[in-house]
């Protein structure tokens, strides 16, 4: 005889820590998701705060190093902003002949050709040269990607200048910032881990003081090496007579923070233009060459001292981060992606490091008894 | 003894975490330098010194049983219990605490911080409410950097404190041996 059994009953209990923690997850995306939306309305705000910090950071250690000879912080700011002032208007004054030279030569070009004759020139060029650019589809194909390179160029080269001009006002409050992060920026600093409750206040010191040290170490570091590329760039360029080598130059300088494809980029503008002036073979191989013994010398003698190794990235993480900057933002996408995801990379892994080595968790167990 | 009651029951009326933002209104920055002055790290220090160690220095309100640190965490830097009282704790195997020392106001502790990274030995919890005064390691190198000078002087007091303690360590570890040798147990 079989008893009677009741039929079974499944219950499933959640924790309700885990649904508090499902809904302060919810809510942190919510607010990060509105965060975003304001960023468009902020991004001048952004900017100038980003451009301040980028500089305070490359000019706090000249300043500490003249306070460790015995000025005072205040005298050693207002002495680099002197001669910051006195360096800045000896290069206005030099390389103005050549820029508004370049410029008007730019607007020159621009008034009797178009982008399209341009255009047009480079691609007469090319196919004279380049023997398998000769099937009418692959001549298709070229012109429309050459059509599009020239576009993109112009107009981030039209919008930047715009973008320089009308942004004047805020140079002003940039040096009135980066003077006060200069003065005060230790406050800042300060305030920020002090208003941690006890459970992060050693984490935060300690990762806030990593994060700060690499990163300045980094931005640093492709400051130098972009000055140093884009100085050695123009110099190339001049000596081999390329038009416009100054901007050309300057925007090498620039790339070279993308590692990989920055040299290259450089490399195609400056070959582009070369070719569009003097369409031969020769000139290409000697940009070629000029642009490869740059390349040599910041392997070799520059980025090895001066580039932190620990953040660099995985050339896979190189393609991706750039695809995705040049989706959300286009030409200046691709140039900041890799700083910006380099900038992430150094944060992320701090405060992994943080996580890792702070037993938080516990904390929070026996906080609640 | 009941100036020190009366600190401690002051504190509890100070909620932690606003303590720690409000600290300004609620305590004397000067009080800390008097402080600084008690310790033997800043015996040598004149004032406009020690106002530049105040400068990097934080001050902390811990409600009682709040832990400071824990046992194998990264150190970054000493305490100083300015008010109140803390212990410091082995964590034993079945997670309960033992408790190896109490630390008034006036005594620091995790000086060796200072130094490097290494893990920290021991837990420690504060016993009442306490307000106490960090000094960490980045704030430390900072002022070696900036002011040479100062963070030598510094230096040198830390080297003569570890120096002091390493000297009783070595007092107590010879009256031990001495102890085992009496009992037999270690025969060379």
């Amino acid at each position: 005889m079989k008893s009677y059994r009741p039929p079974r009953s499944f219950t499933i209990s959640l924790d309700d820590r885990f649904f508090i923690r499902i809904i302060r997850i919810i809510f942190f995306l919510v607010s990060f998701f509105l965060l975003l939306q304001l960023v468009p309305l902020l991004n001048r705000v952004f900017a100038t705060l980003i451009a301040a910090i980028l500089i305070t950071t490359v000019l706090d250690p000249i300043v500490s190093s003249l306070e460790n000879n015995g000025v005072n912080r205040i005298g050693g700011i207002l002495l680099v902003f002197l001669s910051i002032s006195i360096l800045l208007t000896f290069a206005v004054q030099a390389a103005s002949p050549l820029v508004t030279e370049q410029i008007d030569a730019l607007s020159l070009s621009l008034q009797d050709e178009s982008p399209a004759k341009m255009v047009d020139n480079v691609k007469r060029a090319l196919f004279e040269n380049v023997p398998f650019l000769r099937s009418p589809q692959v001549q298709v194909e070229v012109s429309a990607k050459l059509e599009m390179f020239v576009n993109a160029v112009m107009n981030a080269s039209f919008s930047t200048a715009l973008t320089l001009i009308t942004s004047f006002p805020y140079l002003i409050i940039i040096a009135f910032s980066v003077f006060f992060f200069l003065k005060d920026g230790w406050i800042i600093k300060r305030a920020l881990i002090e208003s941690m409750p006890n459970r992060y206040f050693e984490i935060s010191l300690i990762v806030i003081h990593k994060m700060t040290e690499q990163l300045g170490r980094y931005i640093r570091g492709q400051l130098v090496v972009s000055g140093i590329i884009g100085s050695l760039s123009i110099f190339a360029l001049t000596i081999l007579d390329i038009p416009y080598s100054f901007f050309i130059g300057a925007l090498a300088g620039l790339a070279n923070m993308i590692p990989y494809f920055g040299p290259l980029l450089g490399f195609f503008l400056a070959a582009a233009v070369a070719l569009l002036h003097e369409p031969s073979f020769s000139i290409v191989m000697a940009v070629a060459g000029a642009f490869a013994t740059i390349q040599l010398i910041d392997n070799i003698l520059v980025s090895p001292y001066v580039v932190s190794r620990s953040v660099e990235l995985h050339p896979l993480a190189v393609i991706i981060v750039i695809l995705i900057g040049t989706a959300l933002l286009g030409l200046w996408g691709a140039l900041l992606a890799v700083p910006v995801a380099s900038i992430l990379k150094v944060t992320f892994s701090s405060m992994r490091w943080g996580l890792e080595n702070y037993r938080l968790k516990e904390r929070t167990r026996f906080e609640s008894g | 003894m009941n100036s020190k009651n009366g600190t401690s029951k002051s504190i509890k009326m100070v909620d932690s975490f606003w303590g720690n933002v409000f600290k300004k209104h609620s305590s004397g920055e000067d009080d800390i330098v008097s402080t600084l002055k008690l310790i033997p790290l800043f015996h040598d220090m004149t004032i406009p010194e020690l106002k530049e160690f105040r400068k990097i220095i934080h001050r902390r309100i811990f409600k009682e049983n709040e832990p400071i640190f824990w046992e194998g965490e990264p150190g970054v830097g000493m305490y100083i219990v300015k008010a109140g009282s803390v212990g410091i704790y082995k964590i034993t195997s079945d997670r309960g605490k033992k408790e190896i020392a109490v630390l008034n106001a006036g005594e620091f502790f995790g000086e060796l911080a200072l130094l490097d990274e290494s893990p920290r030995s021991a837990t420690c919890i504060a016993r009442e409410n306490s307000e106490i005064i960090g000094l960490f390691r980045p704030d430390l190198f900072n002022i070696i950097a900036k002011k040479p000078r100062l963070g030598n002087k510094f230096l040198l007091q830390l080297a003569a404190v570890i120096g002091e303690r390493l000297k009783a360590t070595n007092k107590e570890m010879y009256a031990l041996r001495a102890k085992l040798e009496q009992a037999d147990i270690i025969i060379s």
